[in-house]
């Protein structure tokens, strides 16, 4: 099993395709890490996607987004890690799921959290480089 | 003009270095003016104050104050003073000038009160505030603070950049085909994961975004958190061509 430490001493820039692999990996073994492990490798590769300047295939985010909602916990750095994923990728359908959220339920931190990205980026989440045009 | 509260303290306090520099540091008008504003002189005051009349306070106030001008002329966070008070402090106590050396115990003596972390942790990323891996947090320590004080113009200079890396943590960049060369820290300090990294221009950005601060120099990114620090110094979710900071050599 991958640790956090792992995916986060991976090289910067990356061929697509090996980022692709080490997403494919994570989704066939999604249970070998506890939520918050996985949030973090999944940032640490979203941030490896970005840095190729080019937009990930839309089958291969759909499943990325079926596993981030089905693991999401009402926990600030889950909740923020998966925010700066939804930035990286452009997971819209993930986006639509936080902000979705009955904010009567979750906690005030992951609310805020949320309403702090809904401040930030909510006109823009679909796509990862709008920063760069 | 000066304080009459500060001149009352300062004729309580024992003879030596301490009242010499709090005297050089407070004489407005004279060398130090420049250094001065009339809020950090009325903010003294207002702690000199509270020291005359025994209220604690004056402790909370005056770390606020060192915390907000980076001015410490003993060296110390008022907040480690545990148990001082008015008062209590004699020349025996307080030591010579240039004597006291953080860390540095006799043989079969205790450290004094004082030479604990939190004293250590005074300034940022001086020398007596280094985060540590093992956990201790220097108490002012604020990494947003810190390197969006380094910015200059939307720019970073890498003596800067080099200075929000505790001494002794890894370079953990490894080159690529598209990004040859640079740098890359990772530390935790208070909990918080801080990133903080350089490299030579992208080639992948070159290509996409002719023009963009990655494509077109070496430029550093820090990650506070979850967040980037973008060229305005303010934290953003989202990567983007400011949150690539241009690095100055």
């Amino acid at each position: 099993m991958k640790t956090p430490d792992y995916y986060q001493s991976l090289p910067d820039g990356m061929p697509p395709q090996s980022i692709r692999d080490e997403f494919e990996a994570i989704l066939l073994a999604p249970d070998d890490m506890a939520t918050l492990p996985l949030t973090e490798a999944l940032y640490e590769l979203a941030d490896r996607q970005w840095h190729t300047y080019s937009l990930l295939d839309e089958a291969l985010k759909g499943r990325l987004e079926q596993l981030l909602i089905s693991r999401w916990r009402d926990d600030f750095e889950i909740t923020e890690n998966l925010l700066s994923i939804v930035s990286r990728l452009g997971l819209v359908g993930v986006w639509e799921f936080l902000l979705g959220l009955d904010k009567q339920r979750i906690s005030a931190a992951t609310r805020e959290a949320i309403d702090d990205a809904v401040a930030e980026m909510a006109d823009s989440i679909a796509d990862p480089y709008s920063g760069m045009r | 003009m000066g304080s009459k509260a500060i001149d009352a303290l300062e004729s309580q306090l024992p003879e030596g270095a301490a009242s010499k520099i709090l005297r050089g540091y407070t004489f407005i008008g004279g060398d130090n003016l420049s250094d001065w504003t009339l809020a950090g002189q009325l903010h003294l005051d207002y702690i000199a104050q509270l020291y005359q009349s025994n209220d604690p306070r004056w402790m909370s106030e005056a770390s606020k104050y060192t915390e907000q001008t980076g001015f410490s002329p003993f060296g110390l966070n008022p907040l480690a003073l545990g148990g001082m008070g008015k008062g209590l402090a004699s020349a025996g106590s307080v030591g010579k000038a240039g004597s006291v050396e953080p860390g540095s115990v006799s043989p079969g003596s205790t450290p004094a009160k004082w030479d604990n972390a939190v004293s250590r942790a005074e300034g940022d990323f001086g020398a007596l505030n280094q985060p540590s891996k093992t956990g201790q947090t220097p108490a002012f320590f604020n990494p947003q603070r810190s390197a969006s004080e380094a910015l200059n113009n939307g720019r970073i200079h890498i003596d800067d950049l080099r200075k929000l890396v505790p001494p002794g943590t890894p370079d953990g960049f490894k080159p690529s085909v598209t990004i040859t060369d640079g740098s890359k820290f990772n530390y935790v300090i208070g909990g918080q994961k801080v990133e903080v990294k350089w490299h030579a221009p992208d080639s992948n950005a070159a290509a996409k975004f002719p023009g963009s601060n990655s494509g077109a120099g070496w430029t550093a990114q820090i990650r506070i958190g979850g967040k980037l620090l973008g060229q305005d110094g303010k934290l953003y979710r989202k990567a983007g061509n400011q949150t690539h900071i241009p690095v100055d050599f």
